[in-house]
């Protein structure tokens, strides 16, 4: 990982260098600023490794026009919100730097928004966090918020599925997670829907015996777990160990859609419920091409969150060029342009990518269910 | 229900009793709080699966796990020990370094691991359910059952009847004496952390056995799990440490599954708070075996 | 000057934070308590800032009042059960102090906000307010150093059984700090609330312990210019060197492995005893030369 933000540097290094020899070259420049380690390492070094791909080949199809370049660097907070902060507070110190792509979710993207909306440089946070676009004009979110994605799920829970009564076991020590469950909970509510049982489980967590038990031995028509991949795998595996109804359906949502999930899960999460913004391997052609081009670089396939990266910076890409053919690259005018993406096409969900006049994001979701060890699309 | 849940928390009694075991061991001997213990737990099980993964046979894989998590615990003495101790009062000292060890190690894992959580491949251990008298219990928890109850004798055995036993207790009690009758202080340090090490490694193994999960961060909550069994046991008393883990165990379980969730930690630490009050060497701590456990 | 305290303000906002955290944890550690309820403190403190800022009308300032007394209060009831501890069994019974705050806040949903924390909380801190508050703080810890219980803390933390032998109320003095320690945990636990806009309970867990013990240990652990020097290393050594900021914990576990084996004291402690050494030398130079200057005169 140090070699290759090292490696990144050296060649936009280099890349600054070619520009200044060329007289007509433009240089955009931008920042991907996740964490790379830490806590929310698992989204953000994804979402950076697929937004790098990505820039790498806008630069290459001459995407920004002849001559141009979108130069970038990869900096890691280590979601350590400190760092957050003094790593945007520097970057908004160089003038040159037109916005970042980052930070991550959690208290380092609500951090990082603050601070970008103090110093008036747009962020494009990968959370889904409202918060962040309330903070202010400068801060933008890259995922859909619960109340867009959420939905999916629930009216398959409760329309498709039909089921009567539920079992919630949710993470307690992430507040994304809290409030993608809690969402859940008031939709299916909402639906009629009764939820017998409600439990929380931490992220360091992997003895669900005591869990498991409680929950396969009380009726239920379906579980829903709302974890990460590993770690709801984990809890599906105890909860069929322990014996649960094989008839009940289990469901989750979009953090199960990783490969990590059935390869963690294998026969145990069979016919699970899922939502998901990414297909693996793709369902049409640019997310096929995605699929193959990024498993070819990295050596493993591409996950949701590096599905993520990769349209984030597409998006991110659209707007710098429409500031610029606007005459305008500069940080106001990307945030603009930011605000007024329509129909990006992406890799994820229904592959379009808009933002509407309040600046949320739409592209999007799919009910999947894992069958023969591979997501497909559920049945309707 | 109730007779499976506490069957439940009977398992994971006996591996945190396995787990506390070394860490009571070596606070019984060298009155110091090794807080790289949960480390080294968690290196058990990321060796094994290393092992496991590149071919090695399961078992091989956990006799060098433990050799390796052996080999760790007198490094941890070595560098983080060993200078403090000839210092003397090195009680918070040792505290802060072995801090500083843990750190270390849970950063290594982090980076090898790549921040995932791994599991061993599915088949290392065959997956089997036995239906006794309505209790569901599988062939891994049997066999967990089995083999902390023949280590743990192992153990009782070699402290109580073994002369190197004697010589740890000799040691325990107090250091100059026993070097006056010939005995290496040092070697028995050594042999101590080693003990401890290789059972918090196959400690490790054995709970990412059977929870399916290994990760960077696994020895944090059972290194907090440890402080309350070996104060409820009473630090460095060998049965009360594992009373106290299959207590703690079953009360988790019985926590988890009648109480409301989230409440778990608050009560288990709750407890613990009330034990050193009320009696400060634990619940069955043997007054000799921690001398000055508190304000004479 | 200016660009330079833009671009730096949140490692300057940082670096002060960290030393009034240091201090509650030196405090403690300075009357030989192994303590290290500090996170719980600075989590009490926080939260309570928090709640009553985003949730009542009080002032501001007031709310940063009430929450140093409640986590000086909390301290010092804490410190009644710590008094019959010793040693190690008081850093575990500490660090239940923590988790139980913890799991509280994670649990109490309603009140706290579980695991999002508490949001929207306004902005009122800025470097300046810091800066003034530590000057404060320092030369009230000064002025606590300078009289006799500074020297009490001093005889405690050496040796136990000597300071009770000589009719000094152990349990009293160890309230006394606990207090101290506590009202600096809440203080500046509600000044990081007032800062960040928001918390969480996990702001307060084991890296956060870790991260203030290292300030401590690296500093030194009885005098004021301790938590300033560990606070300035670990503020710097990120920005120094970006390939130690991604190892952070691996270089605070060297750091502190390297520190309590070979310069026990702290750099800060270690720098100031240095001018005490140098300076009673040169008294005992001076003394010397005196006396020999006399002898000269009463043997010729």
């Amino acid at each position: 990982m140090k070699t290759q933000s090292l490696m990144l540097t050296a060649t936009s290094a280099a890349a600054m260098m070619l520009a200044g020899a060329s007289a007509h070259a433009e240089d955009y420049k931008a920042v991907i600023l996740q964490s790379l380690t830490g806590g929310a390492a698992f989204i953000g070094k994804n979402v950076a490794d697929g937004a790098v791909l990505a820039a790498e080949e806008l630069n290459e199809q001459g995407f920004f026009g002849e001559g141009n370049k979108l130069v970038f660097s990869v900096e890691d907070d280590a979601t350590d919100r400190t760092q957050t902060l003094s790593l945007i507070t520097r970057l908004a110190a160089d003038p040159a730097t037109l916005m970042v792509m980052g930070p991550t979710s959690g208290s380092v993207a609500l951090a990082g928004a603050n601070v970008a909306n103090e110093r008036e440089f747009p962020v494009m946070t990968t959370t889904n966090s409202m918060e962040v676009l309330e903070n202010g004009p400068w801060s933008f979110i890259m995922t859909q918020p619960a109340s867009i994605t959420m939905p999916f799920i629930a009216d398959y829970t409760a329309e498709t599925l039909g089921v009567e009564t539920c079992a919630v076991i949710g993470v307690k020590d992430n507040e994304a997670y809290v409030a993608l469950q809690r969402m859940y909970e008031d939709l299916i509510t909402e639906a009629g829907v009764e939820i017998v049982s409600n439990d929380g489980v931490a992220l360091a967590d992997s003895d669900f015996s005591a869990l498991a038990t409680k929950v396969a031995s009380s009726d239920q028509d379906c579980v829903f777990v709302g974890t990460p991949a590993a770690q709801g795998a984990n809890i599906i595996l105890q909860l069929k160990q322990a014996g649960l109804d094989p008839d009940t359906a289990i469901l989750g949502h979009n953090a199960f859609a990783s490969p990590t999930f059935i390869e963690k899960g294998g026969a145990a999460v069979e016919g699970v419920y899922l939502i998901g913004a990414w297909v693996p391997g793709g369902d049409n052609e640019f997310s096929s091409a995605f699929a193959e081009n990024f498993e070819e670089k990295m050596g493993f396939p591409a996950d949701e969150w590096n599905a993520m990266g990769y349209s984030g910076m597409q998006v991110v890409a659209h707007a710098i060029r429409d500031a610029a053919e606007a005459g305008n690259a500069t940080r106001e005018g990307v945030r603009d342009a930011l605000g007024e993406q329509k129909d990006v096409p992406v890799v994820v969900g229904t592959h379009t990518y808009t933002l509407d006049e309040e600046r949320v994001p739409f592209f999007g979701m799919k009910v999947l269910q894992v069958k023969d060890g591979e997501f497909t699309v559920a049945p309707e | 229900m109730l007779t499976q849940q506490i069957l439940n928390g009977l398992v994971s009694g006996s591996v945190y009793a396995l787990f506390s075991l070394g860490f009571t061991l070596i606070f019984g001997v060298q009155k110091l709080l090794n807080f790289a213990h949960g480390a080294t737990f968690m290196a058990g099980a990321f060796i094994a699966y290393y092992c496991t993964i590149s071919g090695l046979p399961f078992v091989m894989a956990i006799g060098f796990s433990m050799l390796a998590t052996g080999l760790i615990a007198i490094l941890i003495d070595l560098i983080a020990f060993r200078t403090l101790r000839k210092r003397g009062n090195a009680e918070f000292p040792a505290l802060v370094s072995s801090i500083g060890v843990d750190l270390i190690l849970v950063s290594i894992a982090q980076q090898v691991s790549n921040t995932q959580v791994l599991n061993f491949p599915f088949g290392t251990f065959p997956i089997q359910f036995y239906d006794i008298f309505g209790l569901r219990i599988s062939l891994l928890q049997i066999v967990i059952l089995a083999t902390v109850a023949v280590l743990v004798a192992a153990l009782i055995f070699y402290l109580k009847k073994t002369t190197f036993g004697r010589q740890v207790r000799a040691v325990a009690t107090n250091e100059r004496a026993a070097a006056l009758l010939g005995v290496n202080a040092q070697s028995v340090y050594l042999q101590t952390f080693f003990i401890a090490g290789a059972l918090a490694g196959l400690a490790g193994v054995l709970i990412g056995l059977l929870f399916n999960s290994i990760q960077f961060l696994m020895g944090e909550p059972y290194m907090l799990r440890a402080f309350v069994v070996v104060v409820i046991g009473g630090l460095g008393s060998v049965q009360g440490a594992i009373i106290a883990s299959l207590m703690l165990g079953v009360a988790q379980s019985l926590t988890v599954a009648y109480l409301p969730s989230g409440l778990t930690d608050a009560i288990i630490f709750g407890l613990l708070f009330l034990v050193l009050l009320v009696r400060p060497n634990g619940l069955f701590g043997d007054i000799n075996a921690v001398a000055g456990g508190t304000r004479q | 000057m200016m660009q330079f305290y833009l671009a730096y303000q949140p490692i300057i906002d940082f670096f002060l934070l960290s030393v009034g955290f240091g201090y509650s944890q030196q405090i403690a550690l300075r009357a030989g308590v192994f303590s290290i309820a500090t996170a719980g403190f600075a989590a009490l403190g926080s939260y309570c800032v928090a709640i009553l800022a985003t949730k009542t009308g009080i002032p501001i300032f007031l709310t940063v009042i009430l929450g140093t007394a409640l986590a000086a209060a909390v301290g010092g009831v804490l410190a009644l059960p710590l008094a019959r501890l010793r040693g190690a069994f008081q850093a575990i019974a500490t660090l239940a102090f923590v988790q139980i705050i913890l799991s509280l806040l994670l649990y109490g949903e309603g009140f706290t906000g579980g695991a999002l924390g508490i949001v929207g909380i306004p902005r009122e801190v800025n470097t300046w307010i810091l800066l003034a508050v530590v000057a404060v703080t320092m030369y009230v810890l000064w002025n606590i150093g300078r009289s006799g219980m500074g020297r009490v803390f001093n005889a405690l933390r050496q040796e136990e059984s000597v300071a009770s032998s000589l009719g000094v109320n152990i349990g009293k003095y160890h309230i006394i700090a606990f207090i101290l320690s506590g009202a600096l945990g809440g203080l500046f636990g509600g000044l990081q609330s007032l800062y960040t806009f928001q918390i969480e309970p996990h702001n307060y867990g084991f890296a956060f312990i870790v991260n203030i013990l290292t300030v401590v240990i690296l500093g030194g652990r009885t005098t004021l210019l301790g938590p300033i020097m560990g606070a300035l290393i670990m503020a710097l050594l990120p920005e120094i060197a970006r390939p130690l900021a991604e190892n952070r914990q691996a270089v605070n576990g060297v750091i502190l492995i390297l520190v309590i084996t070979f310069l026990p004291n702290g750099v800060g402690d270690e720098i100031v005893f240095w001018f005490r050494r140098r300076k009673q030398a040169r008294q005992q130079q001076k003394r010397a030369s005196e006396k020999e200057a006399r002898d000269a005169v009463s043997t010729s």
